[in-house]
């Protein structure tokens, strides 16, 4: 008989998480992920380079778009691949919760896609206005990126062959939702994640961190749910 | 070894069932409209078992609800006394390769294995080591600092085998390990496979390669169309399959001397005759055998080759299957 | 090749380096070779176009969930199109400023919605397509048999065209019913028929865009997922990029965004023109930018494809 415990969940959300790190490292996803956060760059460029007047309200908008992607490419393709794969056979008979696969993935991942979409928005503004953007616009695009990449794991989780494609049509009836000039836009991720980084005129902060939260946490909730009772 | 059935379990736990590694109680499982196994019994003490089947039987549907990976639609199923789904403590008793060839191309294999090893338990100081001695049981070394990505087939398989015995477990549940394997590699995981069980392990062989089976273990249980056929000692089970009658196969210089001696007893069946040689149909081989002996030594026949065709997994498999499962 | 038909190798005798066999032989054992017609090498294409609907066709998410959207979408416009035809539409307006009705000014609207849905199909089956047939091997299958890289081709894109042409055409095309059907008169409807062959080409346009342009980046790009996401940013990011650029710099650059040069299309076909925005761009740099997209597109699928057959690929472990 074996002799050692079973181990603890942050143990093994840590292992996870670094094995997820490790892999990442290896592949192509972060190649593309850099490309694409690249983008805001290039669309300041093209401004700065043209002596267009820079607005950091309009490069916001491609970040919000990235707001689909990065996610979708990360979080929603490694999730989508190791159910789709079957990969997760090797984790499930493994003596660890299933809640912390999901988690030390999005451990893993989350921080990679708010760097990449922070740090594009960052340098898209350094690029376009030579100044730095306000530290509020740099939380609430990171709010807005760990958001999203909660419900993005929620729907691979569901449905994980087509995920990405999904969580894409999702953010795009987000981005679309988050326009619209009555109430119903505060259930968009991108208009919250607008207003914490104070795109939208309100100061408060609160409201849309609540929103994002709630949001976040119900995808989060249908993801646990559904991956406690997976059987591959 | 015989298993004894038991349509229910008893409320208080039988000294049988206390120490049975898995114990299915009426086990069923659907997928949607399709059945993968019906209404399965079925207790595991120990040793080598070999899962046989032919493909879509229900193999790796049993497999996996004993990996904790499925739950049973209807009936229980435990492994050590436990549901391994809902139970994470007694996974970490259980060591499954899975059938499919999937798995992180992107590390290394001793990288996969230690990685294996931590999410069973194994303290990470311990889990690098450990990954290195399974790989090595597994003739791995070699390769183990090489990518996945670039493995063969029979490579992958080991270290799909390494993975799982990487945390030392006493279950092991292998799923078609052998498919893809080149001879040469066949024969040295059977071997692997065999020392597993004469260390202690208990160890559940899934295949539709019937000499896998037979080169493995001589207990089998058998699956057809999600049903149990047959279970226990191959030989055994042959001995119960009354249909088909023994078939004896004597060459010798005399055939119908033997067949005259045997013609008049009710056990023969049915003689029949080949070049040079004399094939007898008995229910009752023990029997036969004997006089058999007795008629050779009385008639002073030279016997060249004394065989049973079908007294062998093959014959078994295909009298139980191709009968369309009729008990 | 006939049973029982020799071959002609070389001899075991001598050291002969062996040419290649010509022939062969299948000994009788019950092997019957199929005796009945065989298919035309030129209809190949339709059998990769069957199998790519009918692959399509199972789930939910991959294209019936779309097409269900699309189908509503089609209703609820038509449904605004019968009773309030006669309300006043300020978001696009007619030649010289005029203002259109519901009924004359949503049909060119109505591309705003079919390339959101079109966009949608696009993800899950056609920037997949190539891409998730390099991942699984599918090619060592086509090329083992007769399969010709143009019957591949052909058939992708006559099976994924029909699909997405349940989206782009035919919603399109009711619509346009639904505005003949809306005639005062039989003078009216005479008038109004164009509108059906406006109604087709701007389709026939948008299945173009939505098949080949995915197709070409699933072709580009051989994993399945970033395929996916290359055609994604491809679209929604480098698309805002051309049409800020083309606010900006010249309305032409607008025409590298797919959706809009097919908007345009559209507005240009009715003689609409948005109201209080930018200039569309020219419906030339429109139509250049969608075929040569679509050419592109095409043209790296054939050489994917190509490759594939010449370099004898192999599937993913």
């Amino acid at each position: 008989m074996t002799e050692h415990d079973v181990p603890g969940s942050p143990a093994m959300i840590r292992t996870l998480a670094g094995i997820t790190v490790k892999r990442l490292t290896r592949g192509k996803a972060l190649w593309i992920g850099g490309l694409f956060a690249a983008l805001p760059v290039l669309q300041a460029g093209i401004v700065h380079s043209w002596r267009f007047a820079f607005s950091p309200r309009e490069l916001f908008v491609s970040s919000m778009l990235l707001l689909a992607l990065l996610p979708a490419i990360f979080v929603g393709a490694s999730v989508g691949e190791e159910l789709e794969e079957r990969t997760s056979t090797y984790l499930w008979s493994r003596p660890i919760a299933r809640w912390a696969v999901l988690g030390g993935k999005l451990v893993a991942l989350i921080p990679v896609v708010v760097v990449l979409g922070v740090g594009g928005w960052i340098a898209g503004n350094e690029v376009g206005g030579s100044a730095l953007p306000s530290l509020a616009s740099c939380l609430g695009l990171a709010a807005g990126y760990v958001a999203t990449s909660l419900v993005v794991a929620g729907i691979a989780v569901v449905v994980p062959r087509h995920g990405m494609a999904l969580t894409i049509g999702y953010m795009l009836v987000d981005l679309f939702v988050g326009e619209m000039p009555f109430s119903l836009q505060q259930l968009a991720l991108t208009y919250q994640t607008r207003a914490l980084a104070g795109f939208t005129g309100d100061p408060a902060i609160g409201a849309p961190l609540i929103a994002l939260a709630v949001i976040a946490g119900i995808w989060t909730a249908v993801g646990v749910l559904r991956i406690r009772r997976l059987e591959v | 070894m015989t298993l004894a059935l038991s349509p229910s379990l008893p409320p208080a736990v039988s000294p049988a069932v206390a120490t049975a590694v898995v114990v299915a109680d009426r086990c069923s499982k659907w997928y949607g409209q399709v059945l993968g196994v019906s209404d399965v019994s079925w207790r595991l003490s120990g040793g080598i078992v070999g899962l046989l089947g032919p493909n879509g039987a229900g193999k790796s549907t049993l497999i996996k609800m004993m990996g904790g990976l499925l739950l049973p639609s209807r009936g229980v199923l435990t492994v050590h006394g436990r549901s391994p789904f809902h139970d994470t403590e007694v996974r970490r008793r259980i060591g499954y390769a899975p059938e499919h060839e999937h798995t992180w191309d992107e590390l290394t294999a001793l990288e996969l294995v230690t990685a294996m090893a931590r999410l069973a338990g194994v303290a990470a100081a311990r889990a690098g080591r450990a990954a290195e001695d399974a790989l090595a049981q597994m003739g791995m070394t070699a390769a183990m600092h090489r990518r996945i990505r670039g493995f063969s087939k029979g490579m992958r398989q080991r270290t799909k085998l390494a993975t799982a015995i990487a945390h030392d477990p006493d279950f092991l549940l292998l799923d078609e390990p052998l498919t893809g394997v080149d001879p040469m590699a066949r024969i040295d995981i059977v071997e692997r496979i065999k020392q597993l069980g004469a260390a202690g392990k208990t160890v559940v062989v899934s295949s539709h390669v019937l000499y896998e089976i037979e080169a493995l273990t001589s207990d089998i249980l058998v699956i057809y169309r999600g049903q149990v056929l047959a279970e226990g000692n191959v030989f055994a089970i042959r001995s119960l399959i009354d249909r088909h009658p023994h078939r004896i196969r004597v060459e010798c210089d005399r055939p119908h001397a033997i067949a005259a001696a045997l013609a008049g007893e009710d056990h023969v069946v049915r003689i029949s005759f080949e070049r040079g040689a004399v094939v007898v149909e008995t229910r009752e081989p023990d029997t036969c055998y004997d006089q058999i002996a007795g008629a050779v030594l009385a008639a002073g026949v030279a016997v060249t080759a004394l065989s049973s065709p079908d007294n062998n997994l093959g014959a078994v498999f295909e009298y139980l299957t191709g009968d369309g499962g009729r008990r | 090749m006939t049973a029982g038909q020799t071959t002609t190798g070389p001899t075991s005798a001598g050291p002969q380096s062996p040419g290649p066999r010509t022939t062969g032989q299948i000994h009788d054992l019950g092997y019957k070779r199929y005796v009945g017609s065989r298919r035309s090498v030129g209809t190949r294409w339709r059998v990769i176009m069957r199998h790519q609907i009918a692959t399509a066709w199972i789930g939910w998410w991959r294209f019936k969930l779309w097409l269900i959207a699309a189908a509503l979408a089609t209703a609820i416009t038509g449904g605004i199109l019968y009773f309030l035809r006669n309300n006043l539409l300020r978001m696009i307006g007619g030649v010289q400023g005029a203002v259109l009705t519901l009924a004359d000014g949503l049909l060119p609207l109505s591309t705003l919605w079919y390339c959101k849905i079109g966009f949608l199909v696009s993800l899950t089956i056609s920037a997949t397509a190539v891409a998730g047939d390099v991942q699984s091997g599918a090619f060592t299958f086509y090329f083992a048999r007769s399969v010709r890289p143009y019957d591949y081709v052909v058939g992708k894109l006559a099976g994924i065209g029909a699909l997405l042409a349940m989206i782009m055409l035919a919603g399109p095309v009711v619509l346009a019913g639904v505005r003949l059907g809306l005639s005062d008169d039989l003078a009216q409807l005479i008038t109004l028929l164009p509108v059906l062959y406006k109604e087709l080409a701007i389709g026939l346009l948008g299945t173009l865009i939505y098949t080949a342009v995915p197709l070409g980046f699933s072709a580009l790009v051989t994993n399945r997922r970033h395929a996916l996401a290359v055609w994604a940013a491809y679209y929604l990011v480098i698309g805002l990029l051309a049409v800020g650029l083309g606010r900006l710099v010249s309305p032409a650059i607008a025409a590298l965004d797919l959706p809009s040069s097919l908007h345009a299309i559209s507005r240009h076909l009715f003689d609409t023109r948005l109201t209080g925005r930018d200039a569309d761009p020219p419906t030339s740099a429109a139509l250049i930018s969608i075929l040569g997209h679509a050419a592109v597109a095409i043209g790296l699928v054939a050489w994917r494809v190509r490759n594939a057959q010449q370099t004898g690929v192999g599937g993913s472990s």
